[in-house]
Formats: structure tokens, C-alpha cells, sequence
């Protein structure tokens, strides 16, 4: 018995992490498979630990955000790498975020950085159409959704979740309340799919099981790299268009957080062209905000896609007020 | 959390249930979920005491291995069940419409829980007295014997399972969310991932815990009802098949295959990629070598503290006995979510840091989660114990310690066991608490799993599913050979 309690004891510290002197704890909501191998690139480049928690995509479980919220009043992470702002606005806005103006966020426009220096966005995905080759006749905007020729063809991602609930968000604030609304009614009339994340919405598009799709870039790539039978479209790129909605990571500095001239260094780190490189050459396909960073064959640049203008502090808010009507758009 | 849900900026309101009660469509999800939870709790509870008598009293060949693939179902996160169907059926046509609704769901969660009645009826089977069925046989058939004596001997084993699996399937999130049905379990889950409205989403979870209190009423009433007190036995009257043994092997082969090997096969053809498998192998070492001590931690306190909890209630040691039956239950009842941001903001302080930044945050995580089910399991057990033995006991001068030491644990060692493999199989497969709470690199395989479907490439995910089923087949197959060895 007591050989046990002494086993037992044994195995709990056992697996207790020691923490080393130098160390740092980041909260991930990127793609781990995209995420881990820069951060590791940063061990071994600094000789600091990093102690990281990774996200999942909001459908399957809750994460990160909701445990950035409860810890609060003792914050555990000392930075937090969203894949999107407006998580970043949400933190800011219940006081969890601290200001940073890092020197490598020059050359980064200002559309992707908070004016406060809360947040700073780097290496972008676009929501763009991941279309399967078999359809002939191909969309080129977003509008394609109420279009009655593309009937029960279409998927998208739970509206309630992620870059999807972004991208609509952006665009009540692009169109206004009721064009907004009607659009989303006229998809719902036009028998889209609802799928439970933009992973899912590009595999049914590679099956061909919907024929075409909005996604996050990263998805779409990710696919093409797959060998699937798909091809991409960068919507609503013509003049009197409202141009791709565009969503940077952003990377951000914890309030209070245990460890702030590291976290300070790691942010740096993330925001430098180094890192936008590479993750513009990994399978996610990022695109570089700053200007000059070498891009893999097929890639677009950001200064020749047409970006939707808009203000993602607006955006935010905007999410928060429409969630009872995407509620019910669901549920229909 | 709870508290909270009661405090508005005046004070005391309840102005976020009613709020919650405006929603829209809540009577449809609740009745939904009311439903569907039925339907699957029935189901399951019938095909599984069927399948456990057959695997558990019969002289079928190829039992272990039939046990083994009927459990898998509950050994992977649920999310992967659906998703295996829909790779196999699609979305479009008659069985692609069927799945993604009512029935496609009601299905999927009846496989996922169809093992908890299969196991606890090959235990309490093996839990009846050899002789009363002897006597039954002098009068009747096999079929007599079983309708008349050994089914209502472990009728609390079937109600229990019945409980379990409606509690589970009410609350369980994932694969209705994938199937697109309403559930009321959406609804908190909604607030939290989508709202990060903690208020609401407490609010939200009420109904569930509701529910857990109706079937715990009907525990008390029925359970209390139909309890037959026994020894302990090692031996087991199995029943011969014969001219049916063939038939019998078929029937079950084509269950296993259609509830499990179907809608598993296009993930186990996946990973059939041998480099892919080795490149899992090296990546899940950690995650899972992390995964079997916190299970192997969590499922040994989970049975020590079941078993001092079904003693307390079982006896009525104290006058609270019923209060404290009942927090059990609720805490199995609340969303995992809660349970989750609960532990959070209680023990995420300066003087509680030793806890919440460590694995024994997730140790927690289980206990609150899951003392219910080892609780119910052992109680139930100990409600079959003569009370002559300790009676008898106690008038020697024996104190309740010694009562429990020298009579109650050896004749439960068996369901001691069960209920450790039990709490190993739901901590090693338990991933939303530890999505919540799990310090930076302490995370589980089901959670390296979770993260690495992010786009991971599907045959790594696939592989990791097979390590995931393999490793937490072990333990049962170990008992297996015991048991064995046991019987010999």
C-alpha cells in the first residue's frame, strides 16, 4: 500500500514541469501545425522556453479566449497569437491586453495595427472562393451565395464561429444593416450548407460534395498543396467591388503577465519579415504585411489584391450585435 | 459562476434566465434533446444488456475481441464517430439526409454509449449467485432463468446504465454540432465559444442539470425499489449455444462492423500510411505518455473517492447524505465547459497557483467530472452487500474503518476495478476541461488530436486516432487476462 501512495506521488510530480529560468508563456489560437515550427525556431534562436497552450477551432471546443478571460485577475500566458483582430479587440475591450508599440510593426499599415498599439497584425489570411474544378461556370464574388444558378451549391462555415462570423460582421459594416441581412436571408433561401468550419468547407469542396466555398486562405492552400481538385478565387476584386476581406494574425501583449520584457522579445520575433517568410512559404500560405518579404510562386502580394477597407475596432462591436440574428439564421 | 448568474447591476435579478427563456427556439431544442437523449438511452440500454449477456454469459466464441471493438466507440472523442459516417454515407442522398438530423445523431450517440450498459451487465452478471439459477434450471429453460432471475437480480446494473447514458448523451455537444441538429447542450456551448458570455452560458447549462435531478429521483424511487442483496461469486453459469452458436457469432460480427468498423474504416485506411504512423508515433510519445499518468491518477482517485462516496450514501452516514448525492450528480450533469472556467476562477490565485499550474489542475478536472459515475457504479454494488456481514461485524467491537478494510473492499474488489477502468476510459477521452485547464506542454493526446485536425494532414490525425484506441484498449485487455487467470 505504501509502495503505492509512493508510486502515485512519484508519477504526479514526475510530471510536473520544472520551470526553467528563462521562460515564456504564449497562448496560440494559429493552427498548431503552422504555429509549433516557429515558435521552436524561436527556442532555438534564443535559448528562452517556451511554454505554449494551443487553441482548436471554436466548433469542436472552447480554448483559449475563454481561458484568457478567467485568468484575468492572475494572468498565466504572457502573450497571445490570434489568428484573427477581432478576438484582439474583444480582450481589449474587457481591459486584458497592454500596450506595445514593437520597432517591427514599422513598414505594417496602420489598418492592421491598433492605434493604441494593443495589437499588431502580421502575416494575413484572405477569405477568398475555393471553387471545385468541375464547376464550369466559376463565381467571383461573395454575392454568388444568393445566386439561384449556384442552388443548394454552396457551403459555408457556422456563421457563429471564427473568420466566418468576422468576415460577415465586416461586411454588416460594409453594406449596412438591411442589405447585409438580406443578403444572409437570400443565401438561406438559395439552400447553402452550413458546415462546422472552414477546414470542413474546403473538404467538401475538394469532394466535390458543394462546388464552391468561402474559406480562409490557409484552407484553401492547404488543399491545393493536397493535390486536390480545386482552384481559388480572390473575390470581388473590380472597381465598383467591395474588394477580399483580409484577416492578419495578430499578436499581442498580456496585461500583467509574469514575464513582460520576454513576451516583449517574442513579439518582436513574431512581427519580424523573418517570420512573415516563412510562413508565407509553409503549407498556410500567409500573406506578408510587410512590404519587400519574398512570396512563393502563386501568391498574391497585398498590395495587388483589392482589400476590403474596413475598421476592425467597428467590426468587432459589429460581431457582438448581430450574434442574436446569426443565432436565429442558424437555427432556421 | 452559479452565484453570478443571480447578480445583475441592481443586485438580485433574474434577468439573465429570463433572457435565456425569450430565446427562440429553446422549447424545440429542449424537446430535442429530450427526445433524442430518450431514444439513445433506451436503445442503448437494451442492445447493450443483450450484447452483455451474450458476452458476458454465453459460451460465444471471440468475446474479448468482440468487447474490445464494441468499446472503441467510447474511447475516441465523438466528434470523430460523425465524421467517420459522413466520410462513409455523404451529405447528399437518403442515408446522407438521415444522418445529418434526428436520426443520424440519435444513432451516433447510441454507439458512442452503447459499451457503459455492455460493461456493467457482464460485471453484475458475474455478480449473481451461481445457485439460484441451478434452481431455476430444475424448473425452466435457459430463457426462464434469465427473465426470471438473473435479469431482475441485476436490474439496478440496467437502470443504471440507463441514467448514465441519458445524462451523457443530453449534455454531449460535439456531435450535434457537427450533425447540424438542435440541442439544448448547443446552447451553452454557444455562449461560451461564440458569446464568451460566462453568465449565459451558466444559465444555459441549467436545463441539463435539471434533467440529472428528474433521473435522479428516479433512481432513488426505482433503484431502491429492486435491490436484491448478495455474496460476492467468482463462478459464472455460462449458457451453451450450440445449434446457435454460429447464428449468434453472425449476429454480433454484423453489429460490431456496422456500429464500429464501418464508420472507423475509412480513418483506419487513412493510417494505414506507414511513415505517417511513425511520424504520430513520435509526435503523440509525449501527449501520450502524459495522457496515461493523469488517467492512471485520475481513474485511482475516482474509484478511492467513488467508494467512500457510495459508502456515505449508501449508509446514510450523515444527515446531508442526500444533498451531497445530489452535488455529485450535478456536477456530472454541468457541462464540462463550466466545470471547466469554474475550477478556473477558483483556483487561478496567488496562493493556489501550485495547483493550477500543474497537472493536478487536471486531476481536479476529472474528479469534479466524473466522481458520479465511479460513485453510482459502487454503490450500486455496495447496495447488493448483505448489511449482516457488517452488523455482524459491528457487534465484534469492529469500527467503520475496519468494516470497510476487512469486509466491504475485498468483496467489491471487482467493482473496484470495473469502476477504475471506467474512470480511466472517460479521463483518457475527457478534452474539453483540458482544453481549459492544461498548463502550457502538459497537453493530453485527445487534445493533440483536437489541435492537430487544424488542418494537420489527415492521415497524421488518423494515425493518432489508432495510437489513441490502442492505448486506451490496453488497460481493458490487461483486466481481461486477469480475469482470466482469476477464473483459472
Amino acid at each position: 500500500m505504501r509502495e503505492i501512495i509512493l508510486i502515485f506521488i512519484t508519477l504526479l510530480f514526475v510530471s510536473c514541469s520544472n520551470t526553467p529560468k528563462e521562460s515564456i508563456t504564449i497562448y496560440v489560437s494559429e493552427d498548431q501545425v503552422f504555429s509549433e515550427p516557429i515558435l521552436k525556431d524561436f527556442e532555438k534562436d534564443t535559448g528562452i522556453k517556451i511554454n505554449t497552450v494551443y487553441d482548436s477551432e471554436e466548433s469542436k471546443s472552447t480554448g483559449v479566449m475563454n481561458r484568457l478571460i478567467a485568468e484575468k485577475n492572475s494572468p498565466q500566458a504572457d502573450v497571445y497569437w490570434a489568428n484573427e483582430p477581432i478576438r484582439a479587440e474583444v480582450l481589449k475591450n474587457r481591459g486584458i491586453l497592454a500596450k506595445y508599440n514593437s520597432p517591427n510593426a514599422k513598414g505594417i499599415a496602420e489598418v492592421f495595427r491598433e492605434k493604441d498599439n494593443y495589437w499588431c497584425g502580421f502575416s494575413a489570411r484572405v477569405r477568398l472562393l475555393i471553387i471545385n474544378k468541375k464547376l464550369k461556370d466559376r463565381p467571383k464574388s461573395i454575392l454568388a451565395y444568393r445566386d439561384s444558378s449556384f442552388r443548394s451549391k454552396a457551403v459555408i462555415a457556422n456563421p457563429l464561429f471564427g473568420s466566418t462570423t468576422a468576415h460577415i460582421a465586416a461586411l454588416f459594416t460594409i453594406l449596412g444593416d438591411q442589405k447585409a441581412k438580406a443578403f444572409m436571408n437570400d443565401m438561406k433561401r438559395n439552400e447553402v450548407a452550413i458546415s462546422t468550419s472552414n477546414g470542413e468547407s474546403a473538404d467538401f469542396v475538394a469532394s466535390n460534395s458543394y462546388s464552391f466555398s468561402l474559406v480562409d486562405s490557409d484552407d484553401a492552400m492547404s488543399r491545393i498543396k493536397q493535390k486536390e481538385s480545386v482552384v481559388i478565387e480572390y473575390p470581388d476584386q473590380e472597381d465598383n467591388e467591395i474588394g477580399a476581406f483580409v484577416i492578419p494574425n495578430v499578436v499581442m501583449l498580456i496585461k500583467n503577465s509574469p514575464h513582460p520584457k520576454l513576451a516583449k522579445k517574442l513579439i518582436d520575433y513574431l512581427l519580424s519579415k523573418e517570420i512573415e517568410k516563412k510562413l508565407a512559404f509553409a503549407d498556410c500560405a500567409q500573406i506578408p504585411l510587410h512590404k519587400g518579404v519574398e512570396l512563393p510562386k502563386g501568391l498574391k502580394p497585398i498590395n495587388q489584391i483589392k482589400v476590403m477597407k474596413v475598421n476592425y475596432e467597428k467590426v468587432a462591436k459589429k460581431l457582438v450585435e448581430i450574434q442574436p440574428f446569426l443565432k436565429e439564421w442558424v437555427s432556421k | 459562476m452559479i452565484f453570478d448568474t443571480f447578480i445583475g447591476e441592481d443586485g438580485f435579478t433574474i434577468s439573465s434566465y429570463e433572457k435565456f427563456f425569450q430565446t427562440s427556439n429553446l422549447i424545440t431544442s429542449f424537446k430535442n434533446s429530450f427526445i433524442v437523449s430518450s431514444l439513445v438511452a433506451s436503445f442503448a440500454t437494451f442492445f447493450g444488456v443483450i450484447l452483455g449477456i451474450i458476452l458476458g454469459k454465453t459460451e460465444i466464441y471471440f468475446k474479448k475481441f468482440f468487447i474490445s471493438i464494441l468499446v472503441i466507440p467510447l474511447l475516441i472523442p465523438p466528434y470523430i464517430l460523425a465524421f467517420g459516417w459522413f466520410q462513409l454515407l455523404g451529405r447528399d442522398g437518403f442515408l446522407g439526409e438521415l444522418l445529418f438530423g434526428f436520426w443520424g445523431v440519435s444513432f451516433v450517440l447510441f454507439s458512442i454509449y452503447l459499451p457503459i450498459p455492455i460493461l456493467l451487465t457482464i460485471f453484475f452478471l458475474s455478480q449473481v449467485n451461481p445457485s439460484l439459477e441451478d434452481a431455476g434450471r430444475l424448473v425452466t429453460s435457459w430463457r426462464g432463468v434469465l427473465k426470471n432471475i438473473t435479469i431482475p437480480l441485476i436490474s439496478p446494473a440496467i437502470i443504471l446504465s440507463f441514467m448514465l447514458v441519458f445524462i451523457l448523451s443530453f449534455g454531449e455537444v460535439s456531435v450535434a454540432n457537427f450533425l447540424r441538429y438542435d440541442l439544448i447542450s448547443l446552447e451553452s456551448f454557444v455562449q461560451f465559444s461564440a458569446f464568451y458570455d460566462f453568465k449565459m452560458a451558466t444559465v444555459a447549462a441549467m436545463p441539463l442539470v435539471l434533467i440529472a435531478f428528474l433521473i435522479l429521483l428516479i433512481e432513488q424511487f426505482f433503484i431502491k425499489k429492486n435491490i436484491f442483496r448478495f455474496n460476492s461469486y467468482h463462478e459464472i453459469k455460462y449458457i451453451s449455444l450450440n445449434k446457435y452458436q454460429n447464428r449468434t457469432l453472425f449476429l454480433v460480427s454484423l453489429f460490431a462492423i456496422i456500429i464500429v468498423i464501418m464508420p472507423l474504416s475509412t480513418i483506419f485506411i487513412k493510417s494505414l500510411d506507414l511513415e505517417s504512423f511513425l511520424i504520430a508515433l513520435n509526435k503523440a510519445s509525449s501527449p501520450l505518455l502524459r495522457t496515461f499518468i493523469y488517467a492512471s491518477i485520475g481513474a485511482t482517485l475516482l474509484m478511492i473517492f467513488g467508494f467512500l462516496n457510495g459508502y456515505i450514501i449508501e449508509n446514510r452516514l450523515f444527515k446531508w447524505w442526500r444533498l451531497w448525492d445530489s452535488s455529485i450528480i450535478f456536477l456530472f450533469a454541468l457541462p464540462s465547459t463550466v466545470i471547466g472556467i469554474s475550477l478556473i476562477l477558483f483556483y487561478n490565485t496567488t496562493y493556489t497557483n501550485f495547483i493550477y499550474t500543474t497537472p493536478i489542475i487536471i486531476i481536479f478536472g476529472y474528479l469534479v467530472k466524473y466522481i458520479a459515475l465511479t460513485t453510482k457504479i459502487i454503490q450500486t454494488k455496495l447496495s447488493q452487500i448483505p448489511h449482516s456481514l457488517s452488523e455482524s461485524a459491528q457487534m465484534v467491537g469492529a469500527k467503520w474503518y475496519q468494516i470497510l478494510y476487512f469486509i466491504l473492499i475485498p468483496i467489491s474488489k471487482k467493482i473496484l476495478i470495473i469502476s477504475w477502468i471506467i474512470g480511466f476510459i472517460f479521463c483518457i477521452r475527457e478534452n474539453t476541461i483540458i482544453m481549459l485547464l492544461y498548463p502550457p506542454g502538459s497537453d493530453t493526446l485527445p487534445i493533440y488530436i483536437i489541435t492537430q485536425m487544424a488542418n494537420g494532414k489527415p492521415e497524421i490525425v488518423s494515425a493518432l486516432c489508432v495510437i489513441m484506441i490502442i492505448a486506451t484498449l490496453f488497460p481493458i485487455m490487461i483486466f481481461g487476462l486477469y480475469n482470466t487467470n482469476v477464473k483459472k
